[in-house]
């Protein structure tokens, strides 16, 4: 059953694929599908053969976007509802029902949708807080690289920093990584008492990790050149099973995070693959700016996190 | 004023080869008087001896003579005519080049290996007096990514690990006097969030809106100033349009980035140093002299860049 580790997008989409082949298609609900991007993607998605898309919403609307964009939705299953709200509830419980192995976005705000993922009604919510994992394929990096929380804790505390970690490895499990390599982000190389999560981290958040978390190795705080590069190791003479080969970076605040992890996709090609983890579905979202790939990447990421999800039944 | 990629606006001075004609041509007037401390790093005293070849410094070099001689000798390095301060200590090193700034001596001083926090620990000791009370002392980061036609100035990357509104504002004024010694004029500022819209939830948007407002009332002045900007947004016309931006100044044509704090701005350094096949260069501006630097794993050519810089930023 184990497989060899995910290491860049391309292999991502093609075990999506693979994993469709073996009768292991993934089913993606849509909440308010009215949105050309997000028909797009998933209509693309199911023309490759790795999900099965439901697109809940206006099933007008669907159909007039479809038809001015020339996108192909024969093959999608629609279930019409016109209200927005009423859609995301309608795209929740199917995932409730176990009918959808996970959840995306259409025409509706991220925080609107995911009050309705965390509605008690659905059991959906997990024990940790929500956050966003960016899976980037870097050039030049020899592996994939989740930068996280970029998306939805602004500021987290040390324990939802540590549980943002947690969601992380999960992603890592799931693109059957072992050990998860794991570096805790820092401004500066040496240890400096100005920085004012340094105490949390090292107090907290990394022995909390070893402590409780299974084949991972941790390591922080350390930089993003650290991290991630074998020229700052040789260089530095820095010891340590993170240094140059981090598979997740974990940063401080939701600015750090988002702004590096743009840096990287606008100028130097990174593909991104964005994934919402701590609810018992993964919940995918894509946006207007996002290249084919990158909407691609991401619901391959989702349907991989499902099939980890179902396999492991580490909800249950 | 050229208009192109998207009617992105490109400013005359927008690449290294063209910081390092103005460097050359300044030099040609009068040398700059450089101290490079602590010359243990070799690729840092590479740089320095090609700066020096180049005719842009009057150098000095304070540190362990032998080591320093044995390394130019093993690789083959010409010191021409830098004079030679031997002293074993880092810490003096730094101190002796501090002071020789504040006696008016030097006009720039070149970092060579130390740690950055250790370095500035020593050149912030207030006995010292190398940064004024009156200046923000900041890290200047500039970056010319391969797929961005102009350089990008980002701010701060190794001094202020998390500036309030009121250090954000002299990062501005720094950025605004800076960019102005580079020869780009009115910069284009983007004020870096994760979201371009204002929430009150996320301070750093409410900040950035503020000092956009403060722009306008030309209580910041000699730059366009727009925040909270997303880093696509402000780089990238087409993302700025899809996120309906397209009365802004700034969106999608930065010139400048001030970064809501140190590890934003270092990991978007790092990130394009290593990855975004940027040429960077980076220097500390605020106090008696300018001090260049490198991170500790750039190149020697980004080193050389620093070098550049700093010529460009002495007085």
């Amino acid at each position: 059953m184990e497989q060899k580790p995910i290491h860049s997008a391309d292999e991502l989409i093609r075990r999506a694929v693979a994993l469709a082949g073996k009768g292991r298609k993934r089913t993606i609900a849509v909440a308010a599908a009215q949105d050309v991007d997000v028909i797009g993607a998933v209509s693309q998605a199911q023309a490759e053969g790795f999900l099965n898309g439901v697109l809940v919403g206006d099933a007008n609307l669907i159909e007039k976007t479809a038809g001015e964009h020339s996108l192909d939705i024969g093959h999608l299953n629609i279930v019409d509802i016109k209200d927005v709200t009423a859609a995301a509830h309608g795209a929740v419980k199917m995932a409730a029902e176990g009918r959808a192995d996970a959840i995306m976005k259409g025409f509706l705000p991220t925080s609107a949708l995911l009050k309705v993922v965390l509605d008690k009604q659905y059991g959906l919510r997990g024990k940790n807080t929500l956050s966003h994992c960016a899976v980037l394929d870097i050039p030049g990096y020899h592996k994939l690289l989740n930068l996280t929380d970029g998306g939805m804790v602004v500021r987290p505390d040390p324990e939802q920093k540590y549980q943002i970690l947690e969601n992380a490895v999960l992603v890592g499990r799931a693109l059957g990584l072992s050990p998860v390599k794991v570096a805790v982000s820092a401004a500066v190389d040496s240890f400096s008492e100005k920085v004012p999560h340094i105490h949390s981290d090292i107090d907290y958040v990394i022995p909390t990790a070893k402590k409780t978390l299974e084949d991972i190795v941790i390591q922080g705080p350390i930089t993003f050149e650290l991290a991630t590069s074998k020229r700052g190791f040789e260089y530095k003479d820095e010891t340590g099973l993170v240094v140059g080969d981090a598979d997740i970076f974990l940063m401080d605040s939701i600015e750090e995070c988002n702004l590096v992890a743009k840096s990287l996709i606008q100028f130097a090609q990174a593909v991104f693959a964005g994934v919402i983890v701590g609810a018992k579905v993964p919940v995918s979202l894509v946006s207007r700016t996002d290249t084919v790939k990158n909407k691609k990447a991401s619901l391959a990421l989702a349907c991989l996190l499902a099939d980890y999800y179902d396999r492991t039944k580490v909800w249950k | 004023m050229e208009e192109n990629n998207n009617d992105m606006v490109i400013p005359d001075i927008h690449s290294f080869d063209q910081v390092l004609h103005r460097a050359r041509q300044k030099a040609s007037g009068k040398r700059t008087r450089a101290a490079f401390v602590v010359p243990s790093d070799v690729d840092m005293l590479k740089a320095f001896t090609k700066a020096v070849g180049d005719g842009l410094l009057d150098p000095t070099i304070i540190g362990d003579e032998e080591l320093l001689k044995k390394n130019a000798d093993e690789h083959g390095l010409d010191l021409g005519d830098s004079k030679i301060i031997d002293m074993n200590q880092p810490d003096m090193a730094v101190a002796t080049a501090a002071q020789m700034a504040i006696k008016g001596g030097i006009d720039l001083i070149v970092k060579g290996r130390m740690a950055n926090d250790d370095f500035l620990a020593l050149l912030f000791a207030r006995e010292l007096a190398f940064f004024s009370r009156k200046k923000t002392a900041c890290h200047i980061g500039v970056i010319k990514p391969e797929r961005y036609p102009k350089l990008l100035f980002l701010t701060d990357a190794g001094v202020i690990i998390e500036p309030d509104l009121k250090q954000k504002a002299a990062l501005i004024q720094n950025i605004v006097e800076f960019t102005g010694l580079v020869g780009v004029n009115c910069p284009r500022v983007a004020l870096l969030a994760a979201v371009e819209v204002v929430y009150p939830q996320m301070p750093v948007t409410t900040e950035a809106a503020v000092l956009s407002k403060m722009a306008e009332r030309k209580q910041i002045t000699g730059a366009h100033v727009d925040g909270p900007l997303s880093f696509d947004v402000a780089v990238d016309m087409p993302a700025a349009h899809s996120k309906g931006i397209t009365d802004s100044a700034v969106a999608g044509q930065a010139d400048a980035l001030v970064a809501p704090n140190i590890e934003t701005a270092n990991g978007i350094y790092t990130a394009m140093s290593l990855y975004g096949r940027a040429e960077v260069a980076g220097l500390i501006y605020g106090g008696r002299v300018p001090v260049a630097l490198g991170s500790r794993s750039d190149s020697m050519e980004n080193k050389y860049r620093s070098i550049v810089l700093g010529v460009i930023a002495s007085t």
